[in-house]
């Protein structure tokens, strides 16, 4: 566990700090899960361009629509790619490009029934969708852990910047692995949770901005794709 | 408390209520419509129509902006049997304002099969949804584009003289380097895309129309009307190429390679005189390594017609022009790197002091800075080397002696803001240098110059 406020003293290599988060997240996450590895806990439904698939103890493969997402799988998308995927009960996933992610582990409830899940995103966007009192997820990601209840969030996990917190509806409890209160996120809100920090004062999302846009300090992070834009005006003329 | 502090304390006090009474950007229903979303799309793709209508349907209700519900639940209405249904569904996404995540072509083929199927009474097999990763693809420009631009602008050299050589300017005036000017002006782009394929040609035809208005100059006034018509093949990311004519208009698409090749022509009129006609072609290969680079190779052939004591500079360019382009993980962020050379020929003996060749090498920096600005450098070096000796204006060793080499360097920055979607205002400065061979002899001016222009200017998009 990092201390809190450390300065970084050496940059990891991207896939190194990824590997090494998704061993923390398993080991943390290993107890916590009821569900055997193999248990299905979504499909696929919408594949675009390179998507892998990584189920525990066998090799990548690609994955294609229809396919089932298996408890503990690690699921990365290239460049320019991106899965959505039901998440039952009552969910949606949506990862987005150069992204990484999995399902750690499902647990329910003998006296309620219902569902709890611990999802681990590694590196990159997930877009979570749950319908109320569907079931509860957390989410885990290399500086925080995120409560949702029957709530639409939008996750960012960048190297070096932290874990951004976008919510579009219902509220999202944010606690930094840093320690420290958790913070409530509600409808129209985003916050940061910088490395080794606190999580920051939630902030209205832009105003007007429909919230299926990514927020402006997202979009400066340059994780989306941006409009193209229109030629520049009198670029090369023949007759300059 | 102070003057300073109250203020201060004031101007927080009115953030913090804005920000207080900002709408907040939730959206009710929002879970229900993407999880409604992706269970419809789950039974599309395992072909259980009815029950992807019924799910794509309730995606629809709750956020029927979105086309890709729309597009989805064209798609499973198509596979139920009910055409009608879905060509309206097909055609509300393709007017969704939020596009589909679809290729525009996609939608309209699916939406043709639907009205198809609607008038023939037959059920045809629903194709399967294509998605892409990015709803920006999906193309919503129109046939018709143009652009009006206004500028005004301070030149600290109209008239390109080194600042001690003072020359008459031909109107009874003496005039030097010194002298600066103000001036307006005034730019008009038409473009048209009648055809228009991904996967073949697109076909455009452009007009350009501007003129510029000096305040003590008036002889220097610069008026414009000229013409293209490309053919482009290939898709870029950019949503169009570079061209040796200018940028041409082609699909969204990461095709590896695009071509456009262009023609056309151009009436320049100095204040109310004719000055020069070109007319033109050239070829333009734009090959995309990678999604962080691409090359762009020109070749271009001008003919240029010059008008009354300019006549004689009437003659031919040939060109070739190599571009390098790095792009830092979008496609408006930017370093630009060029080399061209241009041989020019001319006409006859009166032409012998304008022939000879350029080669230049630049850099473009384009630096987007936050949602709604960007930053544009550039630095440009480039060598004229005169063919013969006549080119030596003054020719002060005779025939034999060496013909004239110009050496011009530039740098310009470009600020720009764009207020709306549609109307930008820009801020522009430029600095260029030249030197010169030309010598007058000991102590006296030669023909270089430095020259610095700023100018703001506002453009519309329609």
């Amino acid at each position: 566990m990092r201390a809190p406020n450390a300065a970084p003293t050496y940059r990891p290599a991207p896939a190194a700090l990824a590997l090494a988060v998704v061993a923390v997240l398993g080991f943390f996450s290993w107890g916590l899960g009821s569900a055997s590895a193999a248990k299905a806990v979504g499909t696929a439904v919408i594949v675009v361009h390179d998507v892998r698939g990584t189920p525990p103890g066998e090799a990548a493969k690609p994955v294609r629509q229809g396919d089932g997402i298996v408890l503990q799988e690690l699921i990365t998308t290239g460049k320019a790619s991106e899965i959505t995927m039901i998440f039952p009960p009552g969910g949606s996933l949506q990862l987005g490009e150069s992204s990484s992610f999995r399902v750690d582990s499902q647990a329910i409830d003998d006296a309620t029934g219902r569902t709890t899940s611990f999802l681990s995103l590694v590196a990159g966007k997930l877009r979570l969708a749950v319908r109320k009192l569907a079931q509860a997820v957390q989410v885990g990601t290399p500086e925080a852990v995120s409560g949702v209840k029957g709530t639409a969030v939008r996750f960012l996990v960048a190297p070096l910047v932290g874990t951004f917190v976008a919510v579009d509806e219902g509220v999202v409890s944010v606690r930094s692995r840093a320690g420290g209160e958790a913070v409530d996120v509600a409808a129209g809100q985003w916050v940061l949770v910088p490395p080794g920090g606190r999580p920051t004062r939630p902030a209205p999302l832009a105003r007007g901005q429909s919230p299926l846009e990514d927020p402006p300090l997202i979009d400066r992070f340059d994780l989306q794709f941006e409009p193209p834009k229109p030629p520049p005006p009198g670029s090369r003329s023949p007759n300059g | 408390m102070s003057p300073w502090l109250l203020k201060a304390a004031a101007g927080w006090a009115c953030l913090a209520l804005a920000m207080a009474c900002a709408p907040a950007a939730a959206a009710e229903g929002l879970a229900d419509s993407l999880v409604a979303f992706a269970e419809g799309a789950e039974a599309l793709g395992r072909g259980d129509s009815a029950a992807a209508v019924e799910r794509l349907e309730e995606a629809v209700r709750l956020a029927p902006e979105d086309g890709s519900f729309r597009y989805a639940l064209g798609l499973a209405l198509l596979g139920a049997g009910r055409p009608a249904e879905a060509a309206t569904a097909l055609a509300a996404a393709l007017a969704a304002p939020r596009p589909p995540a679809a290729d525009r072509a996609d939608v309209e083929s699916a939406l043709a099969l639907a009205r198809r199927a609607e008038s023939s009474g037959e059920k045809p097999a629903a194709p399967a949804p294509v998605w892409r990763e990015e709803r920006t693809a999906f193309d919503r420009r129109p046939v018709w584009s143009g652009r009006i631009a206004g500028s005004v602008a301070s030149d600290s050299n109209p008239q390109l003289l080194s600042e001690s050589l003072l020359l008459p300017d031909g109107h009874g005036k003496l005039v030097d380097g010194r002298d600066r000017d103000a001036l307006a002006g005034l730019d008009l782009r038409l473009d048209a895309v009648p055809v228009y394929d991904r996967g073949g040609w697109t076909l455009g035809f452009g007009l350009t129309g501007g003129r510029s208005a000096h305040r003590d100059f008036g002889y220097l006034d610069l008026s414009q009307l000229g013409a293209t018509v490309q053919l482009a093949r290939g898709a870029d990311p950019r949503g169009w190429v570079d061209g040796p004519l200018g940028p041409a208009r082609v699909p969204f698409g990461d095709d590896r390679a695009s071509l456009v090749l262009q023609g056309g022509g151009a009436q320049w009129w100095l204040g109310s005189d004719s000055f020069l006609r070109t007319a033109g072609g050239g070829a333009g290969v734009t090959l995309r390594e990678s999604p962080a680079a691409a090359t762009g190779i020109d070749v271009a052939y001008l003919d240029r017609r010059f008008s009354g004591i300019y006549a004689g500079r009437s003659g031919r360019d040939a060109s070739l022009a190599l571009d390098q382009l790095f792009f830092c993980g979008r496609t408006d962020r930017y370093l630009r790197l060029s080399a061209a050379g241009t041989d020019r020929a001319t006409d006859g003996t009166a032409g012998r002091p304008f022939a000879g060749k350029q080669v230049a090498g630049g850099a473009e920096l384009a630096l987007p800075l936050g949602l709604r600005w960007s930053l544009l450098l550039s630095g440009s070096y480039a060598r004229l080397s005169f063919d013969h000796p006549e080119s030596n204006l003054f020719n002060p060793i005779g025939p034999l002696g060496p013909a004239r080499e110009d050496r011009t360097s530039r740098a310009a920055a470009a600020l720009s803001w764009a207020l709306t979607d549609r109307l930008g205002l820009t801020a522009r400065a430029a600095y260029t240098r030249r030197s010169s061979n030309v010598d007058l002899g000991d102590g006296l001016p030669d023909l270089g110059y430095r020259r610095t222009e700023l100018a703001l200017a506002a453009s519309w998009v329609f």
